[in-house]
């Protein structure tokens, strides 16, 4: 990998090296092209692909190994259901789905390797095909794979422009360097820059669940330059606006950790942040006002709730518990502490015990936590009124007495009450894991103008493509959105192959 | 006795959730940096540095 200087030919031309990119130049080298060149932006070809750990698949090796059923048809219907028929393009859902089996075949030839494992409770089929030593297991094998075949990266590279001669055809971009401008010609471009989560302008104006306060998990290299830049080059948009929100998060990127006395799966001992406590589906969340606004246990999945926080006033909401709980995290450990599946500071295992952990949850207390033997307290440091506050605790209380949530029906087995002091209430927010929609494109990943023409030679796939997803995180379809960026990249590397070689 | 973040990074930002001391934080829009003030390469609190095993990258390596 180098910095680029100077000026370059290429046949096929990728804009953005994370997953989309690199698999799209593998599979332009594997279909025969010879000059193959990608552009990253970042120091290292990686992506937001190299921050995951799961990629979506049906009928692949794995399921069939495993003996689990995971049609495609069935698997379609789902994400089309998913999206109400609406908003989303069913010729391009039914390309990435088709091929998604075909792709883990592709990766495990390359040497990488799955578990198949729930995301939700009782999920079936099992699809997600989650990567041994994630995914940046997964990007660094695709950067082998590139250097293989002799593909040509170049890294601290930003696209700006795509050139079109007189007569469309796509001819090349424009980037900035550390050195300066370079100009590269080629047959064929494939725009993989991911999505615009990074881009605050863009949220304002594409996202109406957008608000201020939330995080973003990417990497801050994106900022959405692929859609503008096709934009700029004729093509249209489509279903811009997605946000794929977690939540509850807490506080900011560069997350406090504290340490309790417990080991991790690598034998190391575990670091925690107040997230992991804010999650736990036996607390009770409300918003700003005191008023508790979903089932805190639905799905025990944390793409299952993130819209519901962004929607409350402020996107503001408030985990509340109360001693005796968080006394029971510490002695039993918690309940679904593998949500951030990355981490290596985490215990992975549910109900792994936590010795420490009260104390140090006690000393976070502060910007982000509030500890009080007074609700009356608690609801004035979240801005509240207090009888508000008071009244929805004694109607969660009264709802595990009775053992039945006549509001919203939440699992009795989640219900748990509010009694011992002190008490607790952490703050938090919805965070951002892309904002998606971008460029217009056909099942063939070839782009497309307002009149739904193509414009010869571009080719966008994975984040930086639109319309593959509707309102938020399609999680029946868990790792669809390295899902979508392996295999959308794949087809658009093919095509333009294909096109470069016609 | 400090470990280092190369031009290689994408500021992705494992590192900072697996550093027990604080000792990393967000230096632009391309990189994050540790404080060699305050890095103890984990000794006494993992067998081998946090920051390193999480990177997304393999970006991180002893200064």
């Amino acid at each position: 990998m180098a910095i680029g200087t100077g000026n370059y030919e290429t046949d096929v031309l990728v804009v953005g090296g994370g997953g989309a990119g690199l698999a799209s130049a593998i599979a332009a080298a594997e279909k025969g092209c010879k000059s193959i060149m990608v552009l990253e932006k970042a120091g290292t070809p990686a992506g937001s692909t190299s921050m995951a750990h799961d990629i979506f698949a049906a009928e692949s090796p794995v399921q069939k190994r495993a003996g689990v059923d995971a049609p495609r048809d069935i698997l379609f219907k789902t994400a089309m259901e998913w999206a109400h028929w609406s908003k989303i393009n069913p010729r391009l859902v039914r390309a990435f789905i088709d091929k998604s089996g075909d792709t883990i075949r592709w990766l495990e030839g390359k040497g990488l390797r799955f578990e198949l494992i729930q995301f939700y409770p009782n999920q079936v089929p099992l699809v997600r095909h989650s990567v041994i030593g994630h995914g940046t297991e997964l990007m660094k094998i695709l950067r082998k794979s590139c250097e293989d075949l002799g593909v040509r990266v170049l890294t601290r590279t930003r696209g700006k422009k795509i050139l079109r001669d007189g007569e469309g055809h796509v001819t090349g971009v424009v980037a900035d360097t550390k050195e300066g401008e370079i100009t590269v010609r080629a047959k064929g471009v494939v725009v993989t820059t991911g999505g615009y989560g990074n881009n605050k302008e863009m949220l304002k104006k594409y996202c109406a669940y957008y608000k201020d306060n939330m995080t973003y998990d990417g990497l801050p290299s994106n900022t959405g330059d692929g859609i503008a830049m096709a934009v700029d080059a004729g093509a249209a948009t489509d279903g811009l606006g997605v946000l794929n929100l977690h939540g509850p998060y807490v506080g900011s990127k560069q997350r406090v950790t504290f340490r309790v006395d417990a080991k991790g799966p690598d034998g190391n001992p575990v670091l925690m942040t107040l997230l992991y406590v804010a999650w736990e589906p036996e607390t009770l969340w409300v918003n700003k006002h005191g008023r508790r606004f979903m089932d805190e246990a639905f799905d025990l999945a944390f793409f299952a709730q993130g819209n519901a926080v962004a929607q409350q006033p402020d996107g503001l909401v408030y985990t509340l518990f109360d001693s005796a709980n968080l006394e029971r995290m510490e002695k039993e450990g918690l309940i679904r502490p593998g949500a951030a599946a990355r981490a290596i500071w985490l215990p992975m295992e549910a109900y792994t015990p936590l010795p420490g952990l009260v104390n140090a949850v006690r000393a976070q207390a502060g910007e982000d936590l509030m500890m009080s033997d007074s609700w009356d307290e608690i609801a004035a440091w979240m801005g509240a009124d207090p009888t508000t506050l008071k009244t929805t605790i004694d109607e969660y209380n009264t709802a595990f007495d009775l053992s039945h949530d006549g509001l919203f029906a939440k699992d009795r087995r989640y219900l748990r009450p509010l009694r011992k002091a002190p008490f607790y209430a952490i703050r938090g927010h919805a965070s951002i894991c892309e904002a998606l929609g971008g460029i217009k494109i056909n099942e063939k990943m070839e782009a497309l103008d307002i009149e739904d023409k193509v414009v010869p030679g571009l080719y966008a796939a994975g984040s930086t493509a639109g319309c593959w997803e509707s309102e938020s995180y399609c999680y029946r379809l868990t790792g669809h959105l390295v899902g979508f960026a392996l295999n959308s990249g794949r087809i658009a590397g093919e095509n333009a192959a294909a096109y470069v070689t016609r | 006795m400090a470990m280092k973040i190369t031009d290689e990074c994408v500021c992705c930002g494992y590192c900072t959730s697996a550093c027990p001391v604080g000792a990393i934080t967000q230096k632009n829009e391309e990189m994050y940096e540790i404080d060699p003030d305050k890095c103890v390469e984990c000794k006494g609190y993992r067998e081998s540095p946090g920051c390193a095993d999480v990177c997304s990258v393999g970006c991180i390596v002893r200064a």
